[in-house]
């Protein structure tokens, strides 16, 4: 493992701080329970649409603390989110702090955060939304759901992509062209009717959990199809090779020809497919969130959370902040494609020669 | 002496494209037939297209003949399907021309020589380890992967894997052709070590009649998909028959003796 | 003056990592009309050396000393311009695949015209590709076709006409017959001697076919770690070698033994060139060594007619 990420790290820098930071992004995912200061669905009303907290280490009498602190904020007019900083009222940030009672991952219920500030002290990183939600805390829950559904569906398309697309290769006749007859329907419509069209043809009204799993169902059904097909063709070439006809007269199983030889041989082109493709998934159910088929309030997921600000005007303009999210599904995406990138450089077994 | 190997009028046709895309018909086989008795060495010379490969694939039913029989021990392997065959397969093994695609580049060497061993993965890794140690490869590298060997180790590795099985009988498909002289010269060396060592059969396909000399007891040539003279190593180089062998042997004189 | 004449030359690769010598002090010389092979085990630089004359090193090489003579002019300074001028003109070089070095989309006529140098019609460029393809005796339809359509012989043989058609006084072979049948590389080995004496070409013939080299030419130079071990005449060669490298590779040869005796191997293996041993390359691998040989590189020695860098045949030394 450390070999590889050195190998990563001297082929490809920016493939290698991608990495980073999608690992960062993950756990900050796992562990938003305690690193966001807020639920995710509280409301501070009086706070609507409030920009970001501004973090400060000098006081108005120039006086530093060694302990960053926020002001209190003043309200001018919350239905114009208008507020200033109250400067008479610091608030040091905290960290591990005591608060409301959350339950960790929905199992360990703890009062413990990452940081925080007491007493009326709010510290809204990322701004608040219309409903004075603290978008910071948003974002972070919000991530579990965009990045998780990147990684199951992909794995789900992987796996039948990988089944179907060995067998059609390795057996061909009638089984390979049933197969690939089929891989081109599905590859035929344009993909994202094609998730409309799945999505619409179920009830809008399902429980949060369902939906999900809807989506990343429906997401890997579509994926599938183009990774079997390319897959269908490298099994064609490798099949051809001489150390599988030397597999065969040594009377290796089919199956293990194909397990243990012809599939990983594979795995120089797929593992970078992957990886280039989960940022389609992930756009996917930001797409339909963004349309409104898919997490619905109060969950957050990144894109829903951008379906508020589309086309509202006042928002853009006033309540930049609000357009967070939108720069993580940006983020992310760039990670996974440089992260691609480094890693087709890598598993180049045609770079393995030596020097 | 006990008749190991035994075919019968063997026919091959192939459907194939070239590099440019045009489909050919190619008769392979036209028609071979010849024996191989036990712990013997039969060469089979032949230029491109003659044949010899495809029927050194075909003798061990990498390719299925559309007519004519192979006999193996007595048993008609002809039109025998594959989960029949597979037990039998042990039996008899193949070693490719060219190193640097006969290994699996994702296996290490003592992988790929393990693979077919029957037993523990003690046993596998026991006796994996002494067909590796016997062909020469040196310990350190059991665990490298083949891109870290050269073309005469690759080589080495692919006749451990072919023992693994323990077989009777070996097809080794032009195993020298792609080797450096030197390294040529220990393959040969260690392919006759073997052979005394597990008391093996050859099927020795070449195009370079100077090695087929060397290694053969008996020499078939080859022609068109048809061997046209076969007989004992001496007395065909002494007294070639066929019009063919007579030219070739002729060519080698003049263009390659020293 | 030579046709050709190599003089110390010492060429480079750089990989990732490092910059590694692969031809070591090279020196050699080419008369008119003389045929000499280059003969050599795979990593022994010999097409290295084929294509620095040629100077059509890959990018990561560089001629780091040394002088190449054509004609009595440098090229080693002379740019890509000039060079053009000279490969098909002074210098030919056929190689091993022909199909790989013939364009499978233009039709022989057409690739063969466009090797056709000097100022001449194109009605004029045709009837010297119609008069080179009778000597290279491929009948004149062949103009009009396409590389696929032919064999490998013939199209070997175009290769070869294209080579000379422009009379170049030093024609390179790398390997042109090991991807033939034997009969038909005896076929292109005898069309070459024609041309040879013919043309009055000269030739450097690279393989690594003792036998054949013995066959084709008079002189044999025998490279091993990017140097040139040894230049004898071929029948010397064979009879007896000076350099414990030619003498154990010539062991190698099947067809000195009775059948199925054991052949005598060289020991070890060829040296990887970003590693090679102190002082003679060939050392670890050879009966005769001697404590000098450890330490120093042996400098080349004239020994009746051959020339051979060995400390078996004189005291005298290069720094390492």
């Amino acid at each position: 493992m450390i070999n590889f990420l050195n190998r990563l790290r001297k082929k490809n820098i920016f493939s290698f701080i991608a990495l980073i930071i999608i690992f960062f992004l993950y756990i900050f995912s796992f562990l938003a329970d305690f690193i966001s200061p807020y639920p995710f669905d509280k409301q501070f009303r009086e706070y609507s649409l409030c920009p970001p907290t501004k973090i400060h280490f000098i006081d108005k009498s120039g006086k530093f603390h060694i302990r960053p602190f926020v002001y209190g904020i003043r309200i001018i007019n919350s239905s114009v989110g208008k507020y200033r900083e109250d400067k008479d009222k610091i608030y040091p940030i905290k960290f591990f702090v005591r608060g409301n009672k959350r339950k960790i991952l929905g199992l360990f219920p703890s009062n413990f955060y990452l940081f925080g500030t007491e007493g009326d002290g709010k510290i809204f990183l990322f701004g608040t939304d219309i409903q004075g939600r603290d978008v910071f805390s948003r974002v972070l829950y919000g991530s579990r759901i965009s990045l998780s559904i990147g990684l199951i569906g992909v794995s789900i398309s992987f796996i039948l992509g990988l089944f179907f697309g060995s067998i059609s290769g390795y057996f061909g006749g009638k089984v390979d062209n049933i197969l690939m007859r089929l891989v081109e329907i599905i590859m035929m419509f344009p993909s994202f009717y094609l998730l409309l069209a799945l999505r619409a043809a179920f009830p809008t009204d399902l429980s949060t959990v369902q939906i999900y799993f809807l989506i990343v169902v429906i997401l890997s059904l579509i994926g599938w199809a183009s990774l079997a097909r390319i897959i269908r063709g490298m099994v064609l070439s490798i099949k051809e090779e001489e150390f599988i006809l030397a597999a065969k007269s040594l009377g290796i199983s089919t199956f293990r020809i194909i397990t243990k030889h012809i599939i990983p041989n594979t795995f120089s082109y797929t593992i970078t497919a992957i990886t280039l493709s989960i940022p389609g998934y992930i756009l996917g159910e930001s797409a339909l969130s963004l349309i409104g088929l898919g997490i619905q309030e109060p969950y957050p997921s990144w894109g829903n959370m951008l379906s508020v600000s589309v086309g509202n005007l006042r928002i853009l303009t006033s309540a930049p902040w609000m357009l967070l999210p939108g720069f993580f599904i940006f983020l992310t995406i760039i990670c996974f494609n440089f992260l691609g990138d480094g890693l087709r450089d890598i598993t180049d077994p045609s770079l393995n020669t030596g020097y | 002496m006990e008749k190991l190997l035994k075919t019968i009028n063997l026919k091959k046709n192939f459907m194939v494209k070239d590099k440019y895309g045009m489909v050919k018909k190619i008769n392979a086989l036209r028609g071979v037939s010849f024996e191989i008795d036990k712990g013997e060495t039969l060469g089979i010379i032949g230029e491109s297209g003659s044949g010899k490969t495809t029927l050194g694939k075909t003798v061990i039913r990498l390719i299925e003949p559309d007519e004519g029989k192979i006999i193996f021990k007595n048993i008609d392997i002809t039109h025998k399907k594959e989960n029949q065959l597979r037990p039998l397969r042990k039996k008899f093994q193949i070693i490719f021309q060219n190193p640097y695609k006969s290994l699996n580049p994702r296996m290490t060497a003592l992988e790929i020589v393990m693979e077919a061993i029957d037993g523990s993965k003690k046993e596998k890794i026991e006796k994996g380890e002494y067909l590796l140690n016997i062909v020469g490869i040196k310990k350190n590298k059991f665990r490298s992967f083949p891109y870290q060997f050269s073309g005469g180790e690759r080589q080495r590795i692919a006749i451990a894997r072919s023992l693994s099985t323990e077989p009777e009988f070996i097809v080794c498909d032009e195993p020298t052709s792609n080797l450096d002289l030197s390294i040529q010269a220990q393959i040969l060396n260690l392919f006759m070590d073997l052979k005394e060592k597990f008391n093996l059969t050859y099927l020795f396909i070449s195009h370079d009649l100077k090695v087929i000399k060397f290694v053969s007891d008996r020499i078939g040539v080859m022609f068109k998909g048809r061997i046209v003279e076969i007989g004992k190593t001496e007395e065909i180089i002494k007294n070639p028959e066929n019009p063919y062998v007579r030219e070739l042997f002729e060519i080698e004189k003049k263009q390659f003796s020293i | 003056m030579g046709i050709l004449e190599v003089k110390n030359l010492i060429v480079s690769i750089q990989s990732l990592y490092k910059k590694v010598n692969i031809l070591r002090n090279i020196s050699f010389s080419i008369g008119k009309n003389e045929v000499v092979s280059l003969v050599g085990e795979s990593g022994s630089g010999k097409t290295f050396t084929a294509l620095s004359i040629m100077k059509l090193l890959p990018q990561a090489a560089k001629i780091e000393t040394g002088e190449i003579l054509i004609d009595g002019e440098n090229i080693i300074e002379k740019d890509e311009k000039k060079m053009v001028k000279i490969r098909g003109e002074k210098v030919s070089m056929i190689f091993q695949e022909p199909s790989s070095h013939l364009n499978p989309v233009f039709t022989i006529g057409n690739q063969m015209v466009e090797c056709v140098k000097g100022n001449l019609t194109k009605g004029e460029k045709k009837e010297k590709v119609i008069e080179i393809l009778k000597e290279v005796e491929l009948p004149e339809y062949i103009f009009y076709q396409y590389p696929h359509q032919l064999s490998g012989g013939m199209q070997q043989r175009v290769m070869i006409g294209m080579a000379i058609i422009n009379k170049p006084s030093l024609l390179i072979a790398d390997e042109p017959t090991t991807a033939l049948d034997v009969s038909t590389s005896f076929r292109i080995i005898n069309l070459l001697k024609k041309l040879i004496s013919t043309h009055k070409i000269s030739v450097i013939f690279i393989t690594h076919d003792i036998s054949l080299a013995v066959n084709f030419s008079d002189k044999i130079y025998v490279m091993y770690a990017g140097e040139i071990v040894e230049k004898s005449p071929s029948k010397k060669l064979i009879n007896s070698p000076l350099h414990p490298y030619s003498e154990k590779l010539i062991a190698c040869l099947p067809e000195k033994y009775k059948k199925r005796e054991k052949i005598k191997t060289i020991e070890g293996t060829v040296p990887d060139f970003s590693s090679l041993p102190s002082g003679c390359a060939f050392h670890p691998r050879c009966p005769y060594k001697k404590e000098i040989c450890e330490k120093f590189l042996p400098e080349e020695i004239k020994i009746g007619e051959s020339y051979v860098r060995c400390f078996r045949y004189g005291k005298i030394t290069k720094n390492n």
